[in-house]
């Protein structure tokens, strides 16, 4: 067993035209990723925060390789993704398996639940009694009605063709899964239920979760390490524990002081200013780039500075 | 002790008449065999000025009953039974052409999942500003200037320079936004929200609760909200209903039921809640799972997951019950909340 971390990004860029001239060429962009860089080891449960439109999903995109970087790299189980030929794709894609946040966009309409969940399922090894089993126990697993089976996805509420999506990434025995919002549309009992099963997994089959949520406490109780993204970068990493209790970027703070005073068990965190967080992070440079916090080398933060400070303070 | 009343007269107590009044609906899916019933005599008021709640299981019949409300539901579907009354006209009785008059224009919608809404192939600017040319008689210029707007006041960036993105090219919870855009552009009188918020952070969340709180001061906008987020529902609904297997199991005010469940389903929901604080081993779950649509008990529909179970329970189905004032809850055994 190696000790290399399962997945390794560096300097992660991903530039979209959003508008074009006459002559179909490009005038504007957004930087959606902007020189990201962040490692999962194995087994671990990195959880993605951000700001909507901050980057989380292409990120995620990027990494599983569904769309090219401008620039970066990304590491995967030992092999260079963005170098791999067909074959080591075919293999990397099986490996590692994504939800993705919008799942009406994601299955195909034309095909029944058990077509869905079965389709990447490795061929070797099993029967198709087998395999007929397997898609009904995951179905079951999720907690779908038992004719879901034979639904298309149409035939669905939203929460159910979520849990559809979950089935047919854990159909495959990925190592690594992807979760884009994946109990966004269930009910709090539901969402504990497949929490609790990606937990399960985990502990059982040592999986690796990026698991991408808004909800700070569902990433509470999720996340190993947190990762905080604001306009495509990466403002704050570090351990669940230290980010939740000592969160230095303003906006990591806002997140954690705005929770809907229902959920929140104890009291928010009290907000620094921005001498106080310079004092915290040691010697800021105001660079932007990630530095520790003092005495938790583990937590990095990003500082733009007293007027980014300022701008971030002001959106609360 | 309890007083049978029937359901349609829970409303918000305020003396006018409601906006909406959705009277004992039945929403059936047609099935080879047989036709069930995904909502299952449904029946609740929305006044004016009102933010109504609607919580409950995933696949419970919250979305079959908004959309239909706009009679948007599935072919496979149809409406077989009940009323639901619009500022007092029966929207059931009425015909295509009258029915398109009112969405988008009067009652607005929120679709659960935007891209099923939003046409990818127009840019979002096209689409907002066509909802503007169809009810109202303004220059093209003058439409886009309102859409930007909107956008702005919904948290978009650069909301200008995005009207000429196309669907595909925005983020979850930005073409979230661009629904409830085209869905409150017209200035609507009832807006139907679909989980409106499941892919913003807290703080452009507040930033939309805020907004919906500040058109209801204004204009007087009414407002059912469909979601899962009960934190949502505590902040910003004055009332709430509760639904399970096709039913409304408990309504009321929503201080009264976040203070006072009385529901065990409602109980098992609240105490299903992960919290902020610490990191629980494992989250609470109600035991069980919800019946299938074809194989719905006779009894209490929760029976089979229910810590308050007594023998009636299974035996017969319990109606919709007023236990204290603007406060209904179905259920034989209901018993205090203990976390
Ligand atoms: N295909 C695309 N073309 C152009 N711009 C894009 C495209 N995909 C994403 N973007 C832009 O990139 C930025 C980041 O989008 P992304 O979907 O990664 O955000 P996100 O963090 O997942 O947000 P949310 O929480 O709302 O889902 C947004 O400004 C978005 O409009
Ligand atoms: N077109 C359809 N054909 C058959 N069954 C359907 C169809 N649409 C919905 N259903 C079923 O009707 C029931 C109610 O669905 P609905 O979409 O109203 O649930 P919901 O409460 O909105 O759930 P969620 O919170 O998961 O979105 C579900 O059991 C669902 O499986
Ligand atoms: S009626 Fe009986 S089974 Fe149903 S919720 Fe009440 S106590 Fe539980
Ligand atoms: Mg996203
Ligand atoms: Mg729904």
């Amino acid at each position: 067993m190696s000790t290399e971390p399962l997945l390794t990004v560096n300097n992660l860029v991903k530039r979209f035209p959003v508008a074009t001239d006459f002559f179909g060429r490009s005038t504007a962009f957004v930087s959606a990723v902007d020189d990201v860089s962040l490692q999962v080891q194995r087994g671990e449960t990195l959880a993605l925060v951000g700001e909507s439109g901050s980057g989380k999903s292409t990120l995620a995109r990027l990494v599983l390789r569904l769309i090219e970087p401008t620039s970066g790299s990304v590491r995967f189980d030992g092999q260079d993704v963005l170098g791999s030929n067909k074959g080591q794709m075919q293999e990397f894609r099986r490996k590692a398996q994504i939800i993705f946040q919008d799942p009406f966009e994601s299955l195909d309409p034309r095909m029944k639940g058990e077509v869905i969940v079965a389709e990447g399922m490795p061929d070797s090894g099993r029967s198709k009694s087998e395999r007929k089993a397997r898609v009904a126990e995951l179905l079951d697993l999720v907690q779908l009605p038992a004719d879901a089976a034979r639904r298309f996805p149409h035939e669905f509420s939203g929460g159910q063709r979520q849990r559809l999506s979950i089935a047919r990434a854990l159909a495959v025995d990925p190592i690594f899964v992807v979760a884009d919002e994946p109990v966004s549309a269930l009910d709090v009992s539901m969402q504990s239920q497949i929490l609790n099963l990606m937990r399960d997994l985990q502990d059982r089959l040592g999986l690796t979760y990026l698991f991408i949520s808004h909800d700070m406490s569902v990433i509470r109780h999720m996340a190993d390490r947190v990762a905080v993204m604001y306009l495509g970068q990466i403002v704050e990493i570090g351990p669940a524990v230290e980010v939740f209790s000592n969160p230095v970027h303003p906006y990591t703070q806002t997140l954690l002081s705005a929770v809907p005073s229902l959920i929140v068990g104890g009291t928010p965190p009290t907000l620094l200013d921005y001498e106080a967080a310079r004092a915290a992070i040691g010697a800021c440079t105001g660079s932007g780039s990630l530095q520790a916090v003092s005495g938790q080398p583990d937590h990095m933060v990003a500082c733009f500075g007293e007027d980014a400070w300022v701008r971030h303070r002001g959106r609360m | 002790m309890t007083a049978m009343v029937p359901t349609a007269d829970i409303d918000s107590g305020s003396g006018t008449a409601p906006l909406l009044q959705v009277r004992d609906l039945v929403t059936s899916i047609k099935g080879r065999k047989s036709d069930v019933a995904a909502v299952d005599h449904v029946s609740f008021s929305v006044s004016r000025g009102e933010i109504f709640g609607v919580v409950g299981e995933s696949g419970c019949g919250k979305s079959m009953t908004a959309l239909s409300i706009l009679r948007l539901i599935p072919v496979n579907a149809a409406i077989t039974g009940g009323a639901i009354l619009f500022d007092g006209v029966d929207l059931t009785t009425l015909n295509e052409r009258a029915m398109r008059s009112i969405r988008g224009n009067r009652i607005s919608m929120v679709f659960q999942e935007p891209m099923t809404a939003l046409d990818p192939s127009f840019t979002v600017g096209t689409q907002i500003t066509e909802v503007i040319h169809a009810h109202s008689n303004v220059s093209k210029a003058e439409a886009r200037e309102r859409a930007a707007q909107m956008l702005d006041r919904l948290g978009i960036t650069n909301a200008a320079s995005r009207l000429d993105s196309y669907p595909h090219q925005f983020s979850g919870g930005m073409r979230q936004r661009v629904m409830m855009a085209l869905a409150l552009v017209m200035n609507p009188q009832l807006l139907i929200a679909d989980e409106p918020t499941t892919a913003l952070d807290v703080t452009i969340q507040a930033q939309i609760l805020d907004l919906i709180a500040e058109l209801r001061r204004d204009m007087g906008l009414s407002v059912l909200l469909i979601t899962h987020n009960l934190g949502v529902v505590h902040e910003i609904a004055d009332r709430v209903a509760v639904m399970y297997a096709g039913e409304v199991v408990e309504i009321g005010p929503v201080q009264q039921i976040f203070a006072n469940p009385q529901h065990p389903y409602t109980q098992g929901l609240l105490r299903s809640m992960p919290y902020l604080t610490d990191r629980q081993d494992r989250l609470y779950v109600i035991p069980g799972r919800v019946p299938e649509l074809r194989a719905m008990p006779s009894g209490c529909r929760f029976a089979a997951r229910c810590r308050n179970r007594i023998p009636i329970c299974t035996q017969r189905h319990p109606q919709l019950v007023e236990n204290e004032p603007r406060h209904a809850l179905r259920c034989f055994n209901p018993t205090p909340y203990v976390d």
